[in-house]
């Protein structure tokens, strides 16, 4: 992004600034709409935002769309691009779960509420459909201009892109969706009668991709989604740094949250940490990237150049304030662990015995859970370093990021930095000699399996930790800081995007078998619990619950669903599945899992508008809460539920 | 006239293996085996009981005690009137436990919810680690009554339950029907947005 905005400007640094931002949030808008359009939509989008903001739901296209903080990574449902991270601009709708941009809160009037079959469920826990993408085009009935747009913009993307690829992973994705793609015919030949009409869009979706990679064979193949688009790509040898670059850069943004946000300096410096996060001419040798490196390093000393500028006079680097050195130290212990070890990345639980024993013990004690105090750490030692009166406000995203590449230089190989222009005046960094990508990196020996497991956890704790945050500090003016914080955040989170997208999907599926296995690996307690009674072999419980609950999808009214679900829940209670409260929910969860609803989510969501589900004391009431607990156990992923679930407690 | 609300919803929370399910059963079915028909696996029953000559059904909701549950338990929060924390008198960590759930209900339980807490097990007096002045001036400090029970020898449990009914407010019929006035213990309010959303429905 920035390597862009320098091209185009290299003089008029705040220009260039705001320009980057809003290449960020309006990479999906290409298709350049009339003014009367573009006026319609601001319209709906400002009312749309004060709806989100005081709470409110806004009914739209028959969607009742909500503000949306998105905690781990998502995919927009009209443009597939990355919806990620607390301060995303995104809606969802409260009733069918689709998830989009803001500014993509038009483009999708083609897909009414509750008609799209699967909910849009990244995970591919609910439903087993392809990309909501794909729907749309089946959905539409032409080619609108925001199709060839995204074709167009993914030649342009591809120039710049081009640096990270390497031939062998651009291969992946396209047989992925090639093979989502036919899984997707598959789907819908059985589900639906407009054969010929599919099978028309299915070409013309081909088509469009040539067009999109015709142009320059060769170079970049493979650039088939824009998520992956004019990105700094993670690559795998790098991704340990990668995270541990991710944690302080997620508290350092929140210093400048803090302070006086300096968003020039706060881009470069996340230029700069991913840039030294992503070593493409190093470890990877990568190919033809020379002329990239070159252009990003000037990038790098340019911003660089600004950010010191700025830096100059507000804060001495030498010596921060005693607590914020104290704070910082904290950090540094776990940075430089990390990056020195020869080890894999630290795992969040490593992190927990780091520092502030004192406070651990006490909040660990109640297994309230990891998370929690996890969070309440890296808040406290953001907390520390803003709330220390020695800091001199403007200064202190300054001091921060200084410590940072002090506290790097210092663990890094003897004279290799990368951050050679941003930090002159620090001490400890301007022994730096060489350019980074020549030095040898030292996590390449990293072990990536757990790597980007780590990451989606962390990026979950920087999320949350902002999130928790940020509001306290900022008050009533938090709106006015979001905007400018999301394209710092957008930045980062973009470029970790595709590695964690997997990870995450990997995790949902493994964790509802898990949940599905509950069932199925206990046939022994089943018999002790009664089962084995007479006609117990013929008319299983368990297969009528799940019966009745695929029933109560096909019911009209919300009261007849809900007596659906009761009669559900009771026959797992009269088979003896259940003997007790503590067994209703586990064996619940397997029945949700093999009823396989598409769209469970948005029948409960029916039900709750239709009836007054407050009014249900009764049974009903109870087996329609179970089933809402069970339902948000499975699509709310562990640790987002204040830290409280974790994977092992499934099994 | 005010009157009670004809159906009571009963919330039973507290740490796993402190006997909450034993409590209800031993309430509904005077045994402290668990048997019942027509139950959701002995976590959901009612029973009806007379209060002051006016007869009321109780729904009691038994939770799981899980911790992983926990940041779920307030769905079933929703609509109660009444709350029974239990604790183990022989666990200590049961009872450190009980407290984060009551300021947790206190944070996100309907307003006006009577609870009750009860020290579970008394039958096992011996074992004793909480001590009954502890916990019962616990109990004054978050405006509850406390109560020693034992499902077991079925001491003081029918007391228990029919102590916090009595508890539970009067509704006032002007509101609406009695059951409608009891259920929505966040005012009309709310009512009036519940109906609001029912309309964005597509």
């Amino acid at each position: 992004m920035w390597r862009r905005a320098r091209d185009a400007d290299g003089k008029n640094g705040v220009a260039v600034d705001r320009r980057t931002c809003n290449n960020i949030s309006m990479r999906h808008e290409k298709h350049e709409p009339s003014a009367a359009e573009e006026r319609a939509e601001e319209e709906v989008l400002l009312a749309l935002r004060m709806m989100c903001q005081s709470g409110l739901r806004h009914p739209l296209h028959g969607h009742s769309y909500a503000r949306y903080r998105a905690l781990r990574p998502r995919v927009c449902f009209s443009c597939e691009a990355p919806v990620f991270g607390p301060f995303s601009v995104a809606c969802h709708c409260l009733l069918c779960g689709i998830i989009v941009h803001r500014q993509c809160v038009m483009r999708i009037t083609k897909v009414p509420c509750g008609n799209y079959r699967g909910l849009h469920d990244p995970s591919g826990l609910l439903s087993s459909i392809a990309t909501p993408r794909e729907y749309v085009h089946m959905a539409s009935t032409e080619t609108g201009p925001h199709e060839t747009a995204v074709a167009d913009e993914k030649k342009a993307d591809k120039r710049e892109s081009s640096v990270s690829q390497t031939h062998g992973r651009a291969e992946e994705p396209t047989e992925e969706k090639q093979a989502r793609r036919e899984r997707f015919q598959k789907d819908q030949s059985t589900a639906r009668d407009g054969r010929s009409v599919i099978e028309d869009k299915e070409e013309g979706r081909a088509e469009r991709i040539e067009i999109g990679d015709g142009p320059e064979p060769g170079v970049g193949r493979g650039t088939s989604s824009s998520v992956e688009t004019g990105l700094v790509k993670v690559n795998a040898g790098a991704r340990g740094i990668t995270y541990d670059a991710l944690v302080q850069v997620g508290k350092l943004m929140g210093n400048m949250i803090g302070g006086d946000a300096n968003e020039v300096g706060a881009r470069a410096a996340v230029a700069s940490l991913l840039k030294i996060s992503t070593p493409e001419g190093g470890s990877s040798g990568g190919k033809g990237a020379s002329c990239q490196e070159e252009d990003g390093a000037g990038g790098q000393r340019y911003w660089g150049e600004r950010w010191s500028k700025t830096l100059s006079g507000s804060v001495d680097m030498a010596v921060p304030p005693p607590p914020v050195a104290m704070a910082w130290s904290h950090l540094a212990q776990r940075w430089k662990r990390s990056v020195s070890c020869r080890e894999p990345p630290m795992s969040l639980a490593a992190f927990l015995e780091l520092g502030n024993e004192e406070n651990t013990k006490e909040r660990c004690q109640g297994p309230h859970g990891k998370g929690m105090v996890e969070r309440k750490r890296v808040s406290c030692l953001i907390e520390q370093i803003l709330r220390c009166p020695e800091t001199p406000p403007g200064g202190l995203w300054a001091a921060c990021l200084d410590q940072f590449v002090a506290r790097h230089a210092a663990t890094a190989p003897a004279g290799s930095d990368g951050f050679r222009g941003c930090n002159s005046s620090s001490v400890d960094a301007s022994r730096s000699g060489r350019e980074w990508e020549g030095a040898d990196m030292p996590v390449a020996g990293v072990a990536t399996g757990s790597c980007s497991q780590d990451a989606a956890a962390i990026i979950q704790e920087v999320s949350l930790t902002l999130m928790e945050y940020v509001p306290g500090l900022l008050g009533p003016s938090m709106e006015a800081c979001e905007d400018a914080f999301v394209a710092v955040e957008t930045e980062i989170m973009t470029t970790l995007y595709p590695s964690v997208l997997g990870e995450c999907q990997e995790q949902a599926r493994s964790r509802s078998s898990a949940l599905e296995g509950w069932y199925l690996r206990e046939p022994d307690a089943r018999e002790e619990r009664g089962m084995d009674g007479a006609g117990a072999q013929n008319e299983d419980p368990f297969h009528r619950a799940v019966q009745e609950l695929v029933g109560m999808s096909q019911e009209v009214t919300g009261r007849k669903k809900v007596a659906r679900v009761l009669q559900s829940c009771l026959a797992l209670g009269e088979g003896r599945v259940v003997t007790s409260a503590d067994d209703l929910l586990p064996a619940l969860a397997g029945v949700v899992r093999s009823a396989r609803i598409p769209a469970l989510p948005a029948h409960l969501a029916f039900i709750d508008q239709t009836c007054d589900t407050g009014a249900l004391l009764g049974a009903e009431g109870y087996a329609l809460t179970s089933l809402q607990v069970v339902v948000s156990l499975i699509v709310t992923p562990p640790g987002e539920m204040s830290g409280t679930m974790s994977d092992d407690e499934f099994d | 006239m005010a009157a009670r609300p004809r159906e009571i919803k009963l919330v039973i929370i507290g740490d796993s293996g402190v006997g909450k399910s034993s409590l209800v059963l031993r309430f509904v079915t005077q045994s402290f085996k668990p048997f019942s028909e027509s139950t959701i696996g002995a976590s959901f029953m009612s029973k009806v009981i007379e209060l002051d000559g006016q007869t009321v059904k109780v729904q009691i909701w038994d939770t799981a005690g899980q911790e992983k549950y926990k940041s779920l338990a307030p769905m079933y929060y929703r609509g109660a009137a009444a709350a029974i924390v239990v604790y183990d008198i022989t666990r200590r960590e049961s009872f450190g436990t009980l407290q984060r759930w009551v300021s947790e209900l206190q944070e996100k339980g309907p307003r006006d919810l009577r609870i009750m807490v009860a020290g579970n097990k008394k039958d096992l007096e011996g074992d004793r680690q909480v001590a009954a002045e502890e916990a019962e001036a616990y109990a004054e400090s978050i405006g509850a009554r406390y109560m020693e029970t034992s499902a077991k020898d079925d001491m003081a449990v029918q007391d228990l339950f029919l102590s916090l009914c009595q508890q539970v407010p009067l509704v006032s019929p002007a509101g609406g029907s009695a059951i409608r006035a009891g259920i929505y213990l966040s005012g009309p309010q709310a009512e009036g947005k519940a109906k609001q959303g029912s309309r964005t429905c597509c």
